[in-house]
């Protein structure tokens, strides 16, 4: 195999990775070629080892950080990356504090006691990233042995929820029927009144005076029905949705 | 070689490599002299200098030579500190070792 061929096979094993990276290490392989020279050739090739070792390495890197593990003499090697990544952190850090190292020094007295507690900090840092898997596996086990017990408190809610909805919902009918009542019967008492009045005024005039009581009434109702299905409905199920879209993001949350 | 040269040693000799050449340096050069020192495939650097380059500890730029562009890395001042650091860290570790190793001797 010559460099043409092994640069051709490294291109074509590098078709799945994002086209920038795939050019930035073909760059880098073939400045290597021109930079080893044509006479070290075949030596540079067989010290890359195979263009399917070369790929395989170099989409490890591409994975490097996120997937963990590290590149040693040796290669590739499946190893937690973290122990890297607390030294650029502590890297940062140092850059705000002038010296970490040199302050740890001092106060734990470049001991082997100081040196612990850096490791232990150090381990506890990415425990607070996210959850292992252990911990999710065993949300989803209780998650569904608890599958009964959730589900009625879930009905139980729901059913509640409903019958709330329903008795407001009569309740708001109700003081509409009365309302509408009232108006009738005021309506009626009212041309009752008009003829007593005739035979016997002061029958009369109170018995319109009543209609006129019934009618503000009536008015009343219906106009706070009214405005409450205008106002106070919307308002409800916007607290509804709110309430569940709470419950739900919560869920999501723990999940 | 007896000992393992583990991500952050590694890191270290490159960022020490690249920052030698202060006005940068190539892939193959690097490669050449980290092998002086450690025993390593030349397949294994260039996921080092592309993770440095990522972290912003190496930038890189591309200057004509001999009729072809060639890629040069070049230690920035993250990588600086960086570097720093790991010296810094380096020589605290060497010398706890060399105290044990010296004390282990002592009582043969």
């Amino acid at each position: 195999m010559n460099r043409a061929e092994f640069m051709r096979r490294l291109t074509e094993l590098l078709s799945d990775v994002p086209p920038a990276e795939r050019d930035e290490a073909i760059q880098y392989y073939n400045d290597y070629f021109d930079d080893a020279g044509a006479e070290n050739e075949s030596g540079v090739i067989a010290s890359l080892g195979t263009p399917e070792e070369l790929a395989g390495a170099i989409k490890a890197g591409l994975n490097d950080g996120g997937a963990g593990g590290e590149f040693t003499e040796t290669g590739f090697n499946g190893y937690a990356q973290t122990h890297k990544d607390e030294i650029m952190k502590t890297g940062a850090d140092s850059r705000q504090n002038n010296d970490p190292y040199s302050q740890r020094a001092a106060g734990a007295g470049g001991s082997y006691g100081g040196n612990a507690q850096a490791a232990q900090g150090g381990d506890a840092r990415p425990q607070k990233k996210g959850m292992s898997g252990g911990t999710i596996a065993l949300i989803v086990i209780v998650a569904i042995l608890t599958f009964p017990i959730w589900v009625g408190i879930a009905g139980a809610l729901f059913g509640v929820a409903v019958a709330i909805l329903v008795t407001v919902f009569s309740l708001f009918l109700a003081f509409l029927a009365v309302g509408l009542v009232f108006i009738a019967v005021s309506v009626a008492l009212f041309v009752t009144g008009c003829i007593l009045f005739v035979h016997a005024p002061l029958a009369g005039m109170s018995t319109v005076g009543v209609a006129l009581v019934l009618f503000g009434l009536g008015l009343l109702a219906v106009w706070l029905m009214a405005w409450g299905i205008v106002k106070a409905v919307p308002a409800l199920f916007r607290g509804c949705a709110a309430l569940i879209r709470k419950i739900f993001h919560r869920g999501g949350a723990m999940a | 070689m007896v000992f393992n040269t583990g991500a952050a040693l590694l890191d270290a000799i490159v960022l020490a490599v690249v920052s030698g050449e202060t006005e940068g340096t190539y892939g193959y050069k690097i490669t050449q002299e980290v092998r002086q020192v450690i025993e390593i495939s030349e397949s294994t650097l260039y996921p080092v200098l592309r993770r440095l380059q990522k972290d912003g500890c190496l930038e890189v730029y591309d200057m004509e030579c001999a009729g072809r562009n060639r890629r040069y890395y070049k230690v920035t001042e993250k990588g600086r500190a960086q570097l720093n650091l790991y010296i810094s860290e380096w020589y605290r570790y060497s010398a706890k070792l060399n105290s044990i190793f010296e004390g282990g001797l002592r009582h043969e």
